[in-house]
């Protein structure tokens, strides 16, 4: 019986591309840095978090200690 | 078996695994949305992928296989009529070990780089901000004359408040609203989309409009 892990359109995607993403993304859509993305996005204030939702989610695949996740809010 | 009754059966297995909840799960949701797409719009060959965290015990994040070849963007497939589909859904599993959508974004795009957007319908299990937790953004601009001659508005700030929109109601705008070709004749995929629909629907999370609205 084939596991989750045999199936060829489960890809594990690296912290590098994870945030080669999430800098590219923040630069193009929102003219921030990644850092302030991250920044509004931990206080709420980001205008349309809906723009960057596709790579924002990728931050839950990281350990719950990962330096990114502890970018503190402007608050 | 016909086309229509194997399709219908094929989903209805799909969606009872992904019922089920576990690790399996994840998979199976993403097996059924490759489905949906396949027989619809998206072009031959193209294909999503589930993104597993360390542990692969979730969450998971299932987007497009496509990345861009002049930027640092991916999670797109390739549709039919040249364009784009943004996919990225945030899969993970509750305490009762059922699979729950966190959040969503599809987005209908003219090229695979950015600012190329079309629609976009987000959803977010929890609203956050001032936006609707379900909603649809348009880029276009608004044209109303005015006592001055004209004024223009820009849709893409505007967040239209939706419930949940389904992918397979995406996938019925696309073929029929933009025109996208299909796979399969429209007498094979509605009956398809439909089954997955009506399914999705009785157990599918409705939002709230704000995050205000807690009743």
């Amino acid at each position: 019986m084939s596991t989750v892990e045999d199936d060829p359109n489960i890809i594990p995607i690296t912290r590098e591309e994870i945030v080669e993403r999430l800098a590219w993304a923040a630069k193009s859509r929102c003219g921030m840095s990644l850092e302030e993305v991250l920044k509004q996005d931990r206080s709420g204030k980001l205008e349309d978090r809906g723009a960057l939702t596709d790579v924002l989610i990728l931050l839950h695949l990281l350990p719950a200690d990962d330096p990114l996740l502890s970018v503190r809010s402007d608050e | 078996m016909s086309e229509v009754e194997s399709g219908r059966a094929e989903v209805r297995a799909l969606t009872a695994k992904v019922h089920q909840g576990g690790r399996q799960s994840a998979k199976a949701f993403r097996d059924l949305a490759q489905k949906l797409l396949a027989i619809t719009v998206m072009a031959q060959g193209q294909h999503l992928v589930l993104r597993p965290n360390q542990t692969g015990t979730g969450p998971w994040v299932m987007e497009g296989a496509h990345k861009s070849q002049i930027a640092s963007d991916a999670g797109m497939v390739k549709l039919r009529d040249g364009h784009w589909l943004r996919v990225g859904y945030l899969l993970s599993l509750t305490a009762n070990d059922r699979l729950a959508v966190t959040e969503s974004k599809i987005q209908y795009q003219w090229t695979d780089g950015d600012r190329s957007e079309v629609f976009r319908y987000d959803y977010a299990y929890e609203a956050e901000g001032q936006h609707p937790a379900a909603h649809l953004n348009i880029h276009a601009l608004l044209r109303q004359p005015d006592d001055l001659g004209s004024s223009e508005w820009p849709l893409e700030r505007v967040h239209f408040p939706t419930g949940r929109t389904s992918l397979e109601q995406v996938l019925r705008l696309l073929a029929q609203g933009f025109g996208v070709a299909t796979a399969k004749s429209i007498e094979v995929w509605e009956p398809v989309l439909a089954e997955a629909e009506r399914m999705f629907y009785e157990v599918a999370h409705q939002p709230g409009f704000t995050s205000a609205d807690a009743a």
